[in-house]
């Protein structure tokens, strides 16, 4: 379950000082990073963020370090971090040159593709993967062991910005020719010839959704199944899965000389090569390396990039 | 050395248990109160320390937590986290800047004053972007830095008021305060049991030495307690080992000397009773002359009573019988004369003449017994009856006075006074050797004080009364003592006689008559 930053906050303070207060998630209208990067001397790397872009920038930064380190025959000199707090701050600072390498998974990864000529460069087999895909699941005690299960009826997906969340479960449905319709409630009215769905916000509660009964079922990605507890296990049930994907993509901007974007995948190709590398790699969510994406890979981003088409519509 | 001797007059005033037991509760009471102050300066400084680390665990919450809202410049986030933790009773405020200083967020209590909020952010800590902590009075100002990776994006400060320190520091104090004073208790009876415990040999020793003072030489000192005690016991025991040695010896002594003075006692008891019978058989023997010398003086007083007696009775008898046969024989040979009218014998004349001085005779001898005029008319009147009498009969002048004397004394003073003055102006005829004297009477400090003096040839009176025992002087003193008086002759040959006589007047009648 994801929470807010202010949330987060709180319930550490909760902890910490025996103080209660509630959640604060009001967003600025326009949100300033305070880092201005030159983009002759420095090489900036980014995300997209919006409930806890510090973690991600320490995150990044020993890689960010890193990169600069390696790249002084390139004039550059300091590595840094910038997150952005959705998919078109990304493209702005994309464009911008604010932000020169970019990580994300595939869909966020097209979508800012498209808006700004980004190139994808390599895959980030984050968490130790190289692939991942969505799975379909329902109670098990519903009846309902295939998609169609879902006619007229609501099921849950995470957040319109996630690819095993969103992309690939909706996209797919709509491939295979349902007609999906997304809803204001659990508890909507849906027609027959349709399936609804709602947004959840997140993988844990689509997934307690499906347990209480309030949807008909739910969709996750292979990895987040994997993580449920035996208990919940015996409750579901898993009856059908989308294409798989790269686990996330690394991009480098329009700004980014070809020299330097060169360089940047060659180090980010070699890290899993050296201990260090290896150090850095462990340190951004157990990467276990990058690599050249492999033709199969392009396929399954050629087939995201048409689920992308049949969603972009509903979302 | 002042303390010394303070101790020394509190020692023997007090004795060593009280002097002991303040002695070690006071040094306990010292050390739990100096163990207390640095127990509560050790809490205190604990208790600040616990502030700062409390201030700097919430500063780097905060830096936490505000950042990725700072990040994103979303002030409503940060404004709700700053409220939120504003809600801490003891937060005064918290506000947030931005690296250049500018106020982002300020959300201040409403229950503090204004100027415990006017501090702004100290200059150095925004200068270095670090994390400052200062005590400003008891309130603590906690600025730290917002960081996004190596990036300081602004700057938290908030401020604790030094209320809940001061009254946590109170609260220190007084529990220390209580915990000192429990065992500053517990530690005074401590005291009190190590001082009992400490001078109970010392006590047990007293005991026996009074023990030994009182005599009781059979019962051993007991040895304990520490190592001196026990060598002082030791010592004692020893001592007294040898004194009852000493003392069965000289109890020895004294026996065999008691034994010596018994037997003295008992020969002197018997000397003493011995002593004693015979004082009394003396004092019996006193007694017996005393009471001889009573009868003898009773009987001389009789003598002398039955004496004047007779003499009053035989010159009544010469008065009255002989003078009145003598008066009728008289009568009879002037009737007798007259008969014979010039013819009467010569005889008869001579009778007549013989007559007539028998009665001169037998009245002249009456006088001499006991002249009448002493029992009718009183003394006086007798002795100028008497001088005048001696006079003719001597030629001796006498010169007499009575001052004082008027009307009778008793008959038992009239008539001794009387014979003695009878006897002195008798002597005074016979010795003397001189024509005049003096007789003077006077009462004296309720005594009758006579004197009889004359210029004559003198006697040495000690000589004259050897050897004249019975005679003269005796008798006259003999009548004084008679009467409770006493007689004093002074005289020396040729240098005349003054006899000094004083009878005293109230013992007359108590004459011990035998």
């Amino acid at each position: 379950m994801r929470l807010g930053w202010a949330s987060t906050g709180l319930v550490v303070l909760l902890a910490l000082l025996g103080a209660c207060q509630s959640d604060a998630t009001s967003m600025p209208a326009s949100p300033v990073p305070t880092s201005v990067p030159s983009p002759e001397s420095r090489i900036t790397l980014g995300d997209v963020d919006p409930d806890e872009p510090t973690k991600k920038i320490k995150r990044f930064q020993p890689l960010a370090e890193y990169l600069a380190e390696n790249l002084r025959d390139h004039g550059i000199v300091t590595g840094n971090v910038v997150i952005a707090r959705d998919i078109e701050e990304m493209a702005a600072f994309l464009r911008e040159g604010t932000v020169d390498l970019y990580f994300d998974s595939p869909y966020p990864a097209l979508a800012v593709q498209e808006l700004t000529g980004s190139t994808i460069i390599a895959r980030r087999w984050k968490g130790g993967i190289e692939s991942y895909w969505s799975t379909y699941i329902a109670r098990r005690d519903s009846g309902i062991d295939t998609v169609e299960g879902f006619l007229g009826k609501v099921f849950a997906v995470e957040e319109p910005r996630s690819t095993s969340g969103f992309v690939l479960p909706v996209g797919t449905l709509i491939q295979r020719g349902f007609k999906l319709r997304e809803m204001s409630a659990t508890d909507a009215q849906v027609d027959m010839q349709d399936i609804g769905y709602v947004f959840s916000r997140d993988e844990e509660n689509t997934v307690e959704l499906v347990l209480d009964g309030a949807v008909a079922g739910g969709a996750i990605s292979n990895e987040d199944y994997d993580d449920l507890s035996a208990e919940t296990l015996e409750q579901i049930v898993r009856f059908d899965r989308t294409i798989s994907v790269p686990r996330q993509v690394a991009s480098i901007g329009p700004g980014l000389g070809p020299e330097i974007g060169d360089a940047v995948l060659a180090l980010l190709l070699g890290l899993d090569q050296t201990e260090p590398g290896r150090e850095l790699l462990a340190g951004i969510k157990d990467t276990k390396k990058f690599d050249l994406l492999p033709p199969d890979s392009l396929t399954s981003m050629d087939q995201l990039k048409e689920l992308m088409q049949l969603v972009s519509p509903m979302s | 050395m002042i303390m010394s001797r303070t101790f020394d007059r509190l020692k023997s005033r007090w004795g060593l248990a009280p002097i002991l037991t303040i002695s070690i509760g006071a040094t306990i009471a010292l050390l739990i109160a100096a163990i207390t102050w640095l127990d509560i300066n050790r809490e205190r400084a604990f208790t600040h320390d616990q502030f700062e680390q409390r201030g700097l665990l919430l500063v780097s919450t905060l830096a936490d937590v505000m950042a990725d809202p700072l990040y994103f410049s979303d002030v409503d986030s940060l404004r709700d986290i700053a409220r939120s933790v504003g809600g801490q009773p003891d937060l005064v405020y918290v506000r947030v800047f931005k690296p250049d200083g500018r106020l982002l967020v300020n959300e201040e209590s409403s229950e503090y004053p204004a100027e415990s909020k006017a501090e702004g952010i100290p200059a150095d800590a925004m200068h270095s972007m670090a994390t400052a902590l200062t005590f400003i009075g008891d309130d603590l100002d906690v600025v730290g830095p917002i960081e996004a990776g190596p990036e300081v994006i602004g700057m938290v400060q908030f401020r604790y008021s030094g209320e809940s320190l001061r009254a946590e520091i109170q609260k220190i104090v007084l529990r220390h305060v209580w915990q000192g004073l429990v065992l500053m208790a517990v530690g005074m009876a401590l005291a009190y049991l190590i001082a009992r415990y400490a001078s109970r040999p010392l006590h047990n020793l007293v005991r026996a030495t009074r023990q030994i003072g009182g005599g009781n030489l059979s019962s051993a000192i007991p040895v304990g307690g520490t190592s001196e005690t026990a060598e002082l016991g030791a010592a004692l025991d020893e001592m007294r080992n040898q004194l009852r040695t000493l003392y069965w010896g000289l109890e020895r002594q004294v026996a065999q000397r008691t034994q010596e003075l018994e037997r003295a006692h008992e020969d002197l008891q018997t000397h003493v009773v011995e002593r004693q019978r015979i004082a009394d058989q003396r004092a019996q023997l006193l007694e017996e002359v005393s009471a001889s010398q009573r009868r003898l003086r009773a009987l001389s007083g009789r003598l002398v009573d039955v004496q004047e007696m007779e003499r009053r009775h035989l010159a009544r008898e010469l008065h009255d019988e002989i003078g009145q046969l003598l008066t009728g024989l008289k009568l009879s040979l002037e009737s007798a004369s007259r008969a014979l009218s010039g013819s009467a014998p010569q005889s008869l004349t001579q009778a007549q003449s013989a007559v007539d001085d028998l009665i001169a005779r037998a009245r002249s001898l009456a006088l001499d017994l006991r002249p009448a005029m002493l029992d009718d008319m009183g003394l006086v009147p007798a002795l100028v009856w008497y001088l005048d009498r001696y006079t003719s009969q001597t030629t001796i002048q006498v010169a007499f006075s009575h001052d004082g004397l008027s009307g009778r004394l008793p008959a038992e003073i009239e008539t001794a006074a009387y014979r003695i003055v009878q006897e002195a102006l008798t002597n005074v005829a016979r010795h003397a050797g001189i024509d005049e004297a003096e007789v003077a009477l006077r009462p004296v400090n309720g005594s009758l004080e006579m004197m009889i003096r004359d210029a004559g040839s003198g006697f040495d009176p000690k000589v004259v009364v050897e050897a004249t025992a019975s005679t003269g002087l005796n008798g006259m003193r003999e009548r004084a003592e008679l009467l409770g008086g006493r007689l004093a002759v002074e005289s020396f040959p040729g240098s005349g006689t003054t006899l000094t006589a004083r009878l005293p007047l109230t013992t007359v009648g108590s004459r011990d008559t035998g």
